[in-house]
């Protein structure tokens, strides 16, 4: 009765395999699997050949848990138990199965692991969410702070502009509030490049780079700055003569917000800007744009956050606006590399390689805007916008167009009743208008085959290639973004002229 | 006889040693997670310097501390491929303390550090994160795209038979 339950409970779950020296099987009880006799123990399973280097030291014992091990048809995890031997006795090893109590335990241990990594994935995810929202708050705070320095300008001047219209000083303020606004506009235009970098859907878009309009363009606005701040400003180029196409309106991005940041930090001394192109014959030609100041600088650990690309904002460096991090983001958009050397008031120097190409003859136009005057023939449009202060504006701009005739309505039901009255030349739609908003609005128009040849002009906040794609396949053929200026809206006047 | 080598995968839990291993040897990958109790063990041969070369590759259990492993199963170990995975910083938290184990322990034996699930993550920003840690990565693969997979074993099967 011993034997029969050893045989069922003991040895069903335990084999025994008798070696030579050399590892070659010369007994075996097969209680688990079969082994093939007078076969080296190591064509069994490759764990037996990582032990193979053990036969060599005699009187030794190794205990391996938990071996999964498929021999034949069967599948277990074995206890191993390898001795190898001595004079009296050969190499040995003992197998027990313990594939239930490794199955049961496989169970527990995945539960458990599965749980600890959902864990701290939750736990990476709460930590991002913060340093977003923290970076939001703090986003929003330079935003505001950025944006009411312009405004509070526009709306002191514009109220003494209301007492000095027409004098001197008038012309002045007027002056004043258009570059308050540009300033404005250019914070806009900066966030809206940083979101679509984050987003990663920035377009690149290659045009001619001509290095002496860039530093002519740089000397007039800075010149004026630099010298009622009463620091030196120097400007240096070099580039060889071959003519080059680079993403110019995002390296300007780059310049500007490098020297922006410059000024901002330096109250006296110098700031120093150096572009040159490296181009040999071997290597694409490279644009190296150098800014040293004699500024505030600042540590060590925010200049090592920058040249690793690693995500770094406004916040990072006290007051210093959106500059740092579109800089960042278009350097790595456009495959560049951004170094800088910086130390607490010792001054800043930025150094930016980005990659630009030789241009191909017909890469080298540029489409620039015709200063010629704008003629007009006699058009009757529609403008819809539910604010009213841009349609007083779109007025304005039009005012001394005499031929231009202006019908300007709120919404977009009121646009098509208006074209049931009276046959007009084109219809400039506000896309996001309360009621029928300026899309829909273009699809009953297209829709409709009395009106369906009108042009259609989109108003649009939006860069979006998709957005834009939306409008295009609305009807919307022509867009005008906002804000526009008085050019802008005559030039889209004047291809609606041209096609009547 | 073929000459052979064996080479152990070991790092925490979940930071994909057995999906590598799987991925090299029969070129395949699952998202399904699932544990590795105790050891498995596959072999795979392969060319170096035109002689054929068995690796015996283990792939252990993971474990939070290189400390905690049964010492049985490092025996006669020719390379060892540390795994973190790039997603998880936890596991690469102690990464000093864990190479310094090993090159304490076992000074004669290769060592490679791989960071994994490196599609998870951007590298430039993942790089920045390790900071000092960064020289000790060998290696940034990927068992679900194939990246540098095989480059990692085959680098490893080179250096050992030198």
């Amino acid at each position: 009765m011993l034997e029969a339950i050893r045989e069922r409970y003991i040895f069903n779950k335990c084999q025994v395999i008798i070696l030579d020296d050399d590892g070659i099987i010369t007994l075996s009880d097969d209680h688990l699997f079969e082994v093939p006799n007078a076969q080296p123990i190591e064509n069994v399973h490759p764990f037996f050949e990582t032990i193979r280097h053990l036969f060599d030291d005699k009187n030794e014992e190794h205990v391996f848990h938990c071996i999964h091990l498929e021999i034949g048809d069967v599948i277990g995890n074995y206890n191993v138990i390898f001795n190898s031997g001595n004079k009296e006795q050969n190499p040995f090893l003992v197998l027990y199965d313990f594939t239930e109590n490794c199955n049961y335990i496989q169970t527990i241990v995945q539960r458990r692991n599965e749980s600890v990594i959902a864990l701290e994935f939750e736990q990476i995810q709460a930590q991002r969410l913060q340093a977003e929202q923290v970076f939001k708050n703090k986003l929003i705070a330079t935003i505001s702070h950025d944006l009411r320095t312009p405004l509070t300008s526009i709306a002191g001047f514009a109220e003494l502009l209301q007492k000095q219209q027409g004098t001197p000083q008038g012309a002045n303020y007027v002056q004043l509030i258009s570059q308050s606004a540009t300033v404005i506009k250019d914070i806009l235009d900066n966030l809206l490049g940083l979101a679509k970098l984050e987003a990663g859907v920035a377009e690149t878009q290659l045009k001619k780079l001509h290095l002496p309009e860039l530093t002519d363009y740089l000397e007039a606005i800075y010149a004026p700055k630099m010298q009622q701040k009463g620091l030196q400003f120097s400007l240096k180029k070099s580039a060889p003569k071959n003519a080059f196409i680079a993403d110019t309106t995002r390296i300007l991005q780059v310049i500007i917000n490098l020297v922006d940041n410059a000024v901002k930090f330096t109250e006296k001394g110098s700031i120093q800007v150096f572009l040159s192109v490296l181009a040999e014959a071997a290597t694409e030609p490279i644009l190296q744009i150098t800014v040293i100041d004699t500024g505030i600088g600042f540590p060590q650990e925010a200049t090592e956050k920058i040249g690793s690309f690693q995500r770094f904002h406004s916040t990072d460096v006290e007051g210093s606006g959106l500059g740092l991090s579109i800089v960042q983001g278009v350097v790595k958009h456009l495959q560049g590399k951004l170094d800088i050397q910086s130390a607490p008031d010792k001054g800043t120097t930025v150094w930016v390689e980005i990659p630009i190409q030789y241009a191909a003859e017909t890469a080298t136009a540029v489409q620039t805007n015709s200063d010629a005057s704008i003629t007009l023939a006699p058009l009757k449009i529609i403008v819809a916008d539910d604010n009213d202060v841009n349609i007083l504006l779109f007025q304005q701009m039009l005012a001394e167009q005499e031929n231009v005739q202006v019908i300007a309505v709120n919404d977009g039901n009121t646009v098509l009743d208006e074209l049931q009255k009276q046959p007009v030349d084109a219809v400039f739609l506000d896309v996001h208008m309360d009621g029928l908003d300026g899309i829909t609005t273009a699809k009953l128009i297209k829709s409709n085959k009395l009106t369906k040849h009108i042009p259609l002009v989109a108003f649009t906040a939006t860069n979006s290639a998709e957005e834009l794609d939306m409008l295009q396949k609305a009807g919307m053929s022509l867009t005008l973004g906002k804000p526009f200026t008085q050019q802008q809206l005559l030039q889209v006047l004047q291809q609606i002229s041209a096609t009547k | 006889m073929l000459k052979s080598k064996k080479i152990v995968l070991v790092g925490h839990f979940g930071v994909g040693k057995s999906s590598l291993i799987r991925r090299y040897v029969q070129n395949v990958f699952s998202d399904d997670y699932f544990v590795t109790v105790g050891v498995h063990i596959v072999k795979k041969v392969v060319q170096v310097n035109n002689q054929e070369l068995t690796l015996l590759i283990w792939d252990i259990e993971g474990k939070e501390d290189m400390k905690k492993l049964r010492p049985s199963f490092l025996l006669g170990t020719s390379g060892f491929i540390y795994v973190l995975d790039a997603s998880r910083p936890s596991t690469y938290e102690i990464l000093e303390d864990e190479l310094d184990f090993i090159r304490t322990n076992y000074p004669k034996t290769e060592l490679v550090t791989v960071a994994n699930k490196i599609d998870l993550v951007d590298k430039e920003s993942f790089i920045a994160t390790l900071g000092e840690k960064a020289p000790w990565i060998t290696h940034f693969s990927s068992a679900k795209t194939g990246e540098c997979v095989e480059l990692l074993f085959e680098k490893l099967a080179h250096t050992l038979v030198q």
